[in-house]
């Protein structure tokens, strides 16, 4: 009891302690603001700056891709049939006749065929997805799924 | 509170306030007085808000990966009125880099962005690559250091802001006139013509997307993602097209014809390996369609109707092979006349052949004999129902612009006569396209199969190939009519009235001359194909109008020759005697 009375004539004794208080109350609050609003800003600056680098990449991208168009028209013309066609002729050559030809056998040759410029089409399967929802969904999706979930098996029985 | 206390708040005070100074400062600093030149930018980034997403055109591949239709860089100039700060420098930096003219590019500069019907206006579609980056140096010059820059002589500060220089892809051809028939063109538009251009243009162009598109950085991933247009490889065999245009072009100026077109297709498959066609228009240059194609001249002869004449005879007499009516041996006295209607026909030179046979009538394309077989023979019902079955009439589908269906006068038609039949039988009063004929007399080569003839081999869309497959357009005749008409066009190829024919391969074909009405010149044709045995080509040539003969056995057989003996070395086809002995061993 004895401390408790001490504690209290103190502070009667010395009102600015209680001013002092509610200042170190308010500025505790200020600095959780400000630590979240530094956090909110550092991440938001981040987001921005890696926003703008996704906007750079895909300019560049696009950039590249008309420089390499821009470049396989480029080599074609100097690979032309024409241009082609001129330099083995200034090269000394001419076109071979059928009988100078020397033909020989080579079993399972089929010939030259088509080019394949891309990966033959396959036929479409479903497939699994690689990467789990719970690594690429926000906690609203994941949120939203939970309250969707009961729908699904109805939606998917079908009539 | 005592004064020590007093200190240390006003020292607190003093140290937020000048915290918040700071702040401030570097605030306005950074949005006024050193602004980030990005951000300063941002118009010349793209200061649309809503904007066209274009899909990158897919480029045209041969048949073994060459490109024939390609994509070149070019710039294009353009006003963004909202922008303008100075129409006077504009202007100026128009007409001196881009050759425009400076009052019409000062009077577009001018406009109020509120007024006008247009904020993006487009100077110049084709700016060169140096022009381009001479007018974006300038541009930043100005922007860097306007007060170096100056004003112009109404006292606005010297600027190009609203002058927008944006690279884009134009078509491009690196081939020059190679093809050109088929491949058809894009105009500096954009607009696709002719060809397999203007017919798939569809699947080159992809889909354009009008989008928000927004420079905040926040919005990055909301940039919808568009897919470049398909790419195509064509059946088309790049060296193998270049010598068939050459040959044409060299017969075509030794026959002294008007246009002419030759086409090289594999009548197992259908695959078009060559279509050479003139006029050709050289794709890389200036072009002018109206210059190059007369009122109504065909873009591709090859897809063009025309009368065939005698090569047509081929599928007269398929028919009468096929029904039963008639054999090779099957004996007919030529009288040098039959009337039908009233008409008399006659034939090529006028004179009466005596006995033949069937193989002798085809050998001298005699039109009596074979408008014989049509109307006495035949019959009307039965000679146009081969016609149907080899589709005369209808378009074969190939994928090229503006393909002809042909015109036949059907049995059933109000405006058919009988005199009709009689002279069908020779290919004359028929309309049908080079490539039509070529799908019929694949019939005979294919062991009575009827190919479809394509000229598309794979799409490449999203990284994956798809392959065509060949497809069977009908079987109008059995193989056992298809491998007896072979060998006796193969026998009239090889008898006195054709010369000059390839030693080393046989070959199977027929020659056809058709009188154009009231013109007193002729259509030249020859359809062939080989080896006899194992069939890879089938040439079709036809030259319009020539002028140093009008037969196609002096005109046309020729071009068939030269085309032969060329594919005999680009496609590896031996002569026949070096390919049976290593088929035997």
């Amino acid at each position: 009891m004895d401390r408790v009375q001490q504690f209290t004539q103190a502070y009667s004794q010395a009102p600015w302690r209680k001013q002092l208080q509610g200042i170190g109350i308010f500025l505790v609050v200020l600095v959780v603001i400000l630590l979240a609003a530094s956090v909110f800003v550092s991440v938001t600056a981040k987001t921005a700056a890696l926003g703008k680098e996704i906007q750079r990449n895909r300019q560049e991208i696009e950039e590249l891709e008309f420089e390499i168009a821009n470049m396989e028209s480029q080599l074609a013309i100097l690979t032309s049939a024409s241009v082609m066609k001129q330099r083995a002729i200034e090269m000394g050559f001419r076109p071979a006749t059928s009988e100078e030809i020397m033909y020989i056998h080579g079993p399972g040759y089929m010939g030259r065929d088509h080019v394949e410029l891309a990966e033959p089409a396959q036929p479409t399967t479903a497939t699994a997805p690689v990467i789990s929802p719970a690594f690429t969904q926000s906690w609203v999706d994941w949120l939203a799924r939970q309250f969707r979930a009961p729908l699904i098996p109805l939606a998917e029985a079908g009539p | 509170m005592n004064e020590k206390h007093s200190l240390r708040y006003a020292s607190m005070g003093l140290a937020f306030a000048l915290a918040g100074l700071v702040i401030t400062t570097r605030l306005i600093q950074i949005q006024v007085v050193s602004p980030n030149a990005e951000i300063l930018n941002y118009e010349a980034l793209d200061g649309k808000e809503w904007d066209t997403l274009v899909p990158a055109r897919g480029d045209i591949y041969d048949r073994h990966g060459h490109l024939l239709a390609g994509s070149q860089l070019i710039y294009e100039a353009a006003l963004e009125l909202d922008y303008v700060r100075n129409p006077t420098t504009i202007a100026l930096a128009a007409s001196v880099e881009l050759g425009l003219d400076y009052h019409e590019v000062f009077l577009e500069a001018s406009q109020n962005p509120k007024d006008a019907p247009f904020k993006h206006i487009t100077l110049d579609y084709f700016v060169p690559y140096d022009k381009a980056q001479e007018l974006l140096e300038l541009k930043d010059q100005l922007r860097e250091d306007p007060a170096k820059a100056g004003e112009s002589e109404d006292g606005i500060p010297h600027s190009l802001s609203g002058l927008v220089i944006t690279p884009r892809l134009d078509r491009s051809y690196p081939e020059g006139d190679l093809a050109s028939n088929v491949l058809g063109l894009v105009d500096k538009e954009g607009n696709s013509h002719n060809g397999i251009e203007e017919h798939l243009q569809w699947l080159l162009s992809g889909v354009k997307k009008e989008e928000y598109v927004s420079a905040d950085p926040f919005l990055a991933m909301d940039i919808p993602e568009i897919y470049d247009g398909a790419s195509l490889v064509l059946t088309i065999d790049r060296e193998i097209q270049d010598t068939v245009e050459d040959i044409l072009d060299v017969h075509l100026e030794k026959t002294g014809s008007y246009a002419g077109s030759i086409i090289v297709m594999n009548p197992r498959t259908g695959e078009i390996l060559a279509m050479a066609s003139r006029p050709r228009l050289d794709l890389s240059g200036e072009w002018k369609l109206d210059e190059v194609y007369q009122e109504g001249q065909a873009f591709n002869m090859a897809i063009d109707g025309y009368e065939s004449g005698s090569v047509f005879k081929i599928i007269t007499m398929a028919a009468a092979l096929d029904s039963g009516v008639a054999t090779p041996d099957t004996p007919y006295t030529d009288t040098g006349g039959l009337t039908v209607e009233g008409w008399t026909i006659r034939n090529w030179n006028g004179g009466a052949w005596g006995p033949q046979t069937m193989t002798t009538c085809m050998e001298h394309s005699l039109n009596v004999c074979l408008a014989y077989v049509a109307t006495e023979m035949l019959g009307q019902n039965r000679f146009y129902e081969y016609i149907r079955a080899f589709q005369f009439g209808q378009p074969t589908g190939i994928e090229l612009a503006r393909e002809y269906a042909g015109h036949v006068r059907f049995n059933n038609d109000d405006n058919w006569h009988l005199i009709d039949l009689a002279t069908n039988s020779f290919g004359q009063g028929i309309e049908v396209t080079p490539v039509q004929m070529l799908r019929a007399i694949s019939a005979v080569a294919n062991d009575g199969k009827m190919v479809t003839p394509h000229i598309l081999k794979a799409v490449i869309n999203r990284g994956h190939q798809y392959t065509i497959a060949p497809e069977i357009a009908g079987s109008p005749i059995s193989a056992e009519t298809a491998h007896t008409l072979s060998a006796m066009l193969a026998q009239i190829v090889e008898s006195e009235s054709y010369t000059d024919m390839p030693e080393n391969i046989r070959v199977a074909g027929k020659t056809g001359t058709a009188t154009i009405y009231n013109s007193g010149l002729t259509n030249a044709s020859f359809v062939g194909w080989g080896p006899l045995d194992d069939p890879q080509f089938m040439v079709y040539v036809w030259l319009n109008k020539p002028t140093v003969s009008q037969w196609a056995s002096l005109m046309a057989s020729p071009a068939f020759v030269d085309v032969v003996e060329r594919l005999m070395v680009l496609m590896d086809i031996p002569s026949d005697s070096v390919r049976l002995s290593m088929a035997d061993g």
